[in-house]
């Protein structure tokens, strides 16, 4: 059997035993270990499982990781979000569909402060939709609105997919977390403005609330979650500057939303106690959970390398001549489908082994393929049969939507994405302008 | 009866390694924010904190947590193919799954260990030469964490195995560990 017949065995068996419950981490890891013996013989094989998941562990630049996560989780535990939901809807809430436009920009800023996508739209879901179902927005567009715009985590910085593209792809970390920054911006207006579009011609699926709140009590709300955007944009903006690097800004992040969490705890002692002991382990768990992916994704990547499957699909694409465009294409193809089954890091860790040997090959820009990579890993969170984000919000609204009719509501958002994509695919400088000035 | 001890046994493991990889992950936060903070204020460093950071805090945050997360059963896996396959096929499935898991990771327990035996025995110590410390202990955390967590697969596997079989829902390790 040739190298390449043998990596391509190999890439069949992993995708069969991911289909039997087999966990992401440990197929990877499995599949590896089994190809490499194959050959190279088992002390190549074992000698690999011996040293690489420590070496690579002990990294400074992956450091971000658990640091981010810590930074969403103290934000999450010790309420700095709190407040996020009452300040948009009555800042936006007289726009037509104004409370969608307002779960909208709360869920966009949560994400950016949680770095999880799946916790934003449980924590707003709770929030916002038993309000908009209440006064009578239609059902799609109020679970649709949240399931979507949760997906805006993954883009604004601080961001832990691009952490982990970065590290993957040897591309500076920096600058892939402020290349998201556009493209998530562009990303809300795109969803606030096809609300506007869809309300205007329908009214009748976003009654208007009729909230006549005080510019004073407007202002309150927004003082009562000034820290937050503040917290974000200040790890942004040190990264942006040059000040610190990702993995100090992530640190100082986390510190940040620690210190100000426990000047503004309005609850006892024990109980803030409490939370920030669940937001370390929370913390720990994800990141431990992660990396013993990324443990097996480095094992493949290991193993793909000695099969050659990487140089023979660069070489096949550049043989067909189908262009970067081709490829990005067939990359959006693969991504999707991929992302109807599997969650995003899990996406992730199976496709850049093969992704990033073909586009180094192909000269593309690795910044620019990693917002189309982590554009297209959230995507995969709202598309049927697994829709991640759909399922959380069935699990909040239980039997007052069918989860067709949330389906049916994120819809309009995957047309959005549509245009979104177009978008990000037909002019680069989207992604690419603000980290070329960080130059 | 050593698996009916090993779960009380496995549930203090996990929890003094979230223990210390809770003190690693606040002392990494603490100690590059006072790092920054010096440069930002006093122009000076606090030295060694790149080692640290990758020598000591990030093996603790990444292995010794694996013991908790496999408690919980907390690994990502596919469940679209399967939904809607019957309990009992399903726990077929999953003590597979676990039990193939289990070989897995004892296999990288073993030459984790075999590796920081090697390391502990020539005092395995940073490679800068301006900050000089050992760094062989955290060798072992990988061993610590993989070992708890092979444990529990082991009797994750075993507890679903046996539900396939016999169609009875026998105690799960991991419940029986919440409820102690």
């Amino acid at each position: 059997m040739t190298p390449i017949a043998v990596g391509g065995l190999g890439i069949a068996v992993l995708l069969a035993a991911l289909f039997v419950r087999v966990p992401i981490g440990v197929a990877l890891g499995v599949v590896s270990i089994g190809g490499i013996w194959i050959l190279r013989g088992p002390t190549a094989a074992f000698g690999s499982l011996g040293t690489l998941p420590y070496e690579f562990s002990a990294s400074w630049v992956l450091s971000a990781l658990p640091m981010f996560l810590l930074m969403g989780a103290f934000a999450y535990h010790l309420k700095l979000t709190d407040g996020l939901y009452s300040a948009a809807r009555v800042w936006f809430g007289n726009l037509p569909g104004g409370l969608a436009i307002a779960s909208n920009f709360a869920c966009a800023t949560f994400a950016a402060a949680s770095g999880s996508s799946v916790a934003t739209t449980a924590a707003m879901g709770r929030l916002a939709i038993p309000e908009m179902l209440r006064i009578g927005y239609d059902k799609g567009l109020a679970t649709g609105v949240v399931a979507a715009a949760g997906t805006l985590g993954a883009l604004i910085p601080p961001s832990v997919a691009f952490v982990i593209y970065g590290w993957y792809a040897e591309v500076a970390v920096d600058k892939l977390l402020i290349s998201g920054i556009l493209p998530g911006l562009l990303t809300a207006g795109v969803y606030a403005a096809m609300i506007v579009i869809r309300v205007r011609a329908d009214p009748t699926l976003a009654p208007a609330p009729r909230l006549q709140e005080p510019l004073r009590e407007k202002i309150r709300l927004l003082a009562d979650v000034w820290p937050l955007p503040v917290l974000i944009a200040s790890v942004v903006g040190s990264i942006y500057s040059g000040a610190a690097t990702a993995t100090e800004a992530a640190a100082v992040g986390a510190l940040a939303a620690l210190l100000v969490g426990l000047m503004r705890a309005r609850q006892g002692v024990s109980a803030t106690a409490s939370a920030v002991r669940a937001a370390i382990a929370e913390s720990l768990r994800t990141t431990s959970s992660i990396f013993f992916i990324i443990i097996g994704a480095v094992l493949f990547t290991r193993f793909l390398a000695l099969t050659g499957v990487p140089g023979f699909l660069a070489a096949t694409f550049n043989a067909a001549e189908l262009g970067p465009l081709a490829l990005v294409l067939v990359l959006v193809a693969v991504y999707v489908l991929l992302g109807m089954f599997l969650d995003p890091i899990g996406v992730m860790m199976l496709t850049l082994p093969i992704l990033i040997p073909v586009c180094k090959q192909t000269g593309m820009d690795l910044i620019w393929i990693g917002v189309l990579v982590v554009k297209l890993v959230e995507v995969g969170m709202l598309t049927p049969p697994v829709g991640l984000h759909c399922f959380v919000v069935k699990s909040i609204v239980g039997d007052q939507v069918p989860l067709n009719t949330i389906f049916r509501g994120v819809s309009w958002f995957l047309m959005a994405e549509v245009l979104i994509l177009a978008l990000l695919v037909a002019f680069p400088a989207i992604s690419l302008t603000l980290p070329r000035m960080m130059e | 009866m050593l698996v009916e001890r090993l779960p009380a046994a496995l549930r203090g493991l996990s929890r003094a390694c979230l223990v210390v990889a809770g003190v690693a992950i606040a002392a990494m936060m603490l100690h590059v924010g006072a790092d920054i903070a010096g440069k930002a204020l006093f122009g000076r460093s606090l030295g060694g904190t790149i080692e640290m950071v990758s020598g000591w805090y990030m093996p603790a945050c990444v292995f010794l947590p694996l013991v908790a997360v496999q408690q919980h059963r907390g690994q990502l896996i596919v469940e679209f193919a399967t939904q809607t396959l019957g309990p009992r096929k399903r726990a077929l499935l999953d003590g597979l799954a676990a039990a193939l898991g289990c070989a897995y990771v004892g296999a990288m327990v073993y030459t984790g260990a075999h590796e920081a035996w090697t390391q502990t025995a020539i005092g395995e110590r940073t490679n800068s030469s301006v900050f000089d410390f050992p760094v062989w202990p955290t060798r072992w955390f990988p061993v610590l964490g993989g070992a708890g967590m092979a444990a529990w697969l082991a009797l994750q596997s075993l507890s679903d195995l046996a539900f396939a079989v016999t169609g009875r829902v026998m105690e799960r390790p991991d419940e029986t560990l919440e409820r102690l």
